[in-house]
Parts: C-alpha cells; sequence; structure tokens
C-alpha cells in the first residue's frame, strides 16, 4: 500500500514531499521518543507520533521511513517542513489522535513489520 | 523545604551558589533569594521548563525579574488544567520564612506550549542561560526525546545525573557537564555539586565557566 491511498482514510494534509507518496509502505511505527524510534522502527514504515521537532526527519531519514504522520492536530515546527522537504520526507498532518490513526492503518491491513 | 533551610544547608554544605529550579515556574525564587540576604551563598534565579517535546531544560538568569518576565511567559503557556492536590500534592508559594501566601492553581507538571527551540531563543533574548537538565537520563531528557543533540541549539554544557554514565554516551562527547542535587528534599541539598573556576561570583562569570571561556571552566570530577 501507498501513502497515496491511505489521505482519505486518515485525513492527512501533506505538508511536505507531496512529490515521494508513491512508496511503498511496508508497516507501521508509533511512538514519541525519538531515541525508542531510532532503535526499533523498521525501513519502509509509517510512523505515527506528535513530535514536530526538527530531528524528527534526521531519525525518519536515517531509518529510512516511508513517511511521517504527525498526529492529533500537532504542527511541525518550520524548520521541520523545510528539512522534510529537503530529504524528500512525505511529512503528513491529521486531527485524529494517534490511537484513532493506528486503528485505521490496522484496519487498512499496515501492521507493525517484526 | 522552607527558604530559611535550604540557605542554612547550602551554607552547612560549603556551596558558594544554588540555582532554585522549581518545575515550571519561578514564584519561590525570590523568598529564597530573601532568605540569603546576609549569608554567604548566592541564589541563582532559575525554573525548570518542561517543553513541548518533554525535554527538561534548566534556565538561570541574572536577576529576579527577568526570571519574573520569563515565568509569566511560561504561566501563560501552560495549559490551563487545574492541580489536583490528592494526586499531585499541593503548589505553595512561599515566603522566606516559609509561610504559605497561596497556592498555584495550574497544573505545573505539564508541558509548556513552547518547543525546545522557542525556550532557548526567549530565554537568551532575555539575557539567561539555557542548560538541558539530567542528559544522560531515560526520562525527560534531550536525548530520550529528541535522539540526538538538536545541532543548532550549540550546547556545550549540560546537566548530568550520573556522571560515570554520562561519560560513556557518546551523545554526550565533547560536552561539559555539571552535576547537581536536583534536590527535592532538604536531606539531598549538597549530595551533587560541581566546581567552577571563576574570577568571582557573577552570572556574568557563571555562564563563562558553563562555556569554558577566558580560562573559566568546569573543573572535571
Amino acid at each position: 500500500m501507498k501513502l497515496t491511498e491511505l489521505m482519505k482514510e486518515l485525513a492527512l494534509t501533506v505538508r511536505s514531499a507531496g512529490k515521494r507518496l508513491d512508496r511503498e509502505v511496508k508497516g507501521g511505527y508509533a511512538g514519541d521518543l525519538l531515541s525508542d524510534v531510532m532503535a526499533n522502527s523498521k525501513a519502509g514504515d509509517v510512523w505515527v507520533t506528535i513530535q514536530g521537532h526538527p530531528n524528527i526527519v534526521a531519525v525518519a531519514t536515517l531509518r529510512d521511513l516511508a513517511g511521517v504522520i504527525l498526529a492529533n492536530g500537532r504542527q511541525p515546527d518550520a524548520e521541520t517542513v523545510q528539512r522534510a522537504e529537503e530529504e524528500g520526507m512525505p511529512l503528513l498532518c491529521t486531527p485524529l489522535p494517534t490511537y484513532e490513526v493506528v486503528g485505521r492503518l490496522y484496519r487498512l491491513g499496515i501492521h507493525g513489520q517484526d | 523545604m522552607a527558604p530559611k533551610d535550604i540557605v542554612r544547608r547550602a551554607c552547612e554544605e560549603g556551596l558558594d551558589i544554588i540555582g532554585i529550579t522549581d518545575h515550571n515556574t519561578g514564584k519561590n525564587v525570590g523568598a529564597v533569594q530573601e532568605a540569603a540576604k546576609g549569608f554567604s551563598v548566592s541564589v541563582m534565579p532559575g525554573m525548570e521548563v518542561q517543553t513541548i517535546e518533554e525535554v527538561h531544560v534548566l534556565t538561570f538568569f541574572e536577576t529576579i525579574d527577568d526570571l519574573r518576565t520569563w515565568d509569566g511567559m511560561v504561566y501563560a503557556a501552560l495549559p490551563d488544567i487545574a492541580n489536583n492536590p490528592a494526586y499531585f500534592g499541593d503548589q505553595p508559594i512561599v515566603n522566606a520564612d516559609g509561610e504559605i501566601l497561596g497556592f498555584e492553581e495550574k497544573l505545573l507538571l505539564n508541558s509548556v506550549r513552547m518547543t525546545v527551540d522557542q525556550v532557548f531563543g526567549e530565554v537568551q533574548r532575555l539575557g539567561g542561560y539555557c542548560v538541558p537538565a539530567h542528559a544522560d537520563r531515560n526520562s525527560f531528557a534531550l536525548l530520550t526525546q529528541l535522539g540526538f543533540i538538536p545541532p543548532n541549539l550549540n550546547i556545550v554544557v549540560v546537566e548530568v545525573h550520573d556522571l560515570q554514565r554520562a561519560q560513556r554516551l557518546v551523545a554526550l562527547k565533547d560536552l561539559q557537564f555539571i552535576t547537581s542535587s536536583d534536590a527535592h528534599f532538604l536531606s539531598e541539598v549538597g549530595r551533587g555539586k560541581s566546581h567552577l573556576i571563576m574570577d568571582g561570583i557573577s552570572f556574568a562569570e557563571l555562564k563563562m565557566a558553563f562555556e569554558g571561556r577566558n580560562g573559566r571552566r568546569v573543573i572535571p570530577q
């Protein structure tokens, strides 16, 4: 499944790297401690978080994630948007809280990767 | 911990400077400064702020007026959620004698709606100084919350809980460490301290020592 196929179901708006939404999503990870996400997320995961700090782009790029969803109406810092654009890392926002986002992802067939 | 008792304990421990850094409030610092009049210990006005990323940052100011300005900004950025003393305890505001003048009603343990970048920016604009708190710990620390030290903050000094652990963390390499008591009880005052090379006691000297400039520095323990 691709990020483009999630847009409507998760009420997503694109903030960065709109041209990279055709990337294949292999699984999902959720977390707000970047140290944890850096250690445990898998390549191809879509990451659900409420952290909007620029460091999320570095973590997502380092782990080769498919994209980042900022949940619960959180807005990324301006620098986060800019860096995500530079890195080609899709940054998507939704008013839905993390629990709801993850539930809907699971229903769409996106699970955690072993 | 009554202000007079904190000052007495600090003097007994031989401390020259203490920082008062309550969580998201600076409203009790004036009382400690008042209590320290006539004693050998200097009280540095401060506050431990919890940013929106849930990073704890120690903020220090030269004057109590600067801290009060900062306190006003932090208070406005705290969510409007009332404290429940049954769960979290009272949040008293006291005078130098420890008499309760009133209670802070907003819950102070929440995150302030400011990013770590905004906290550093505003504190520096007010002439203050930021030191990331307990940078080696596994909760509410820069590294746990943000994975690595954001380079744009130009951090040169961090406060650490366990010096030996901190020295093993690659992510903290090349930084100066200060250790402190993080005292929440009177008996803990002085259990951790830092030795600094300074030319007299002033805020400017302290900043230079934190940054290792002009021959001032933190003496590694």
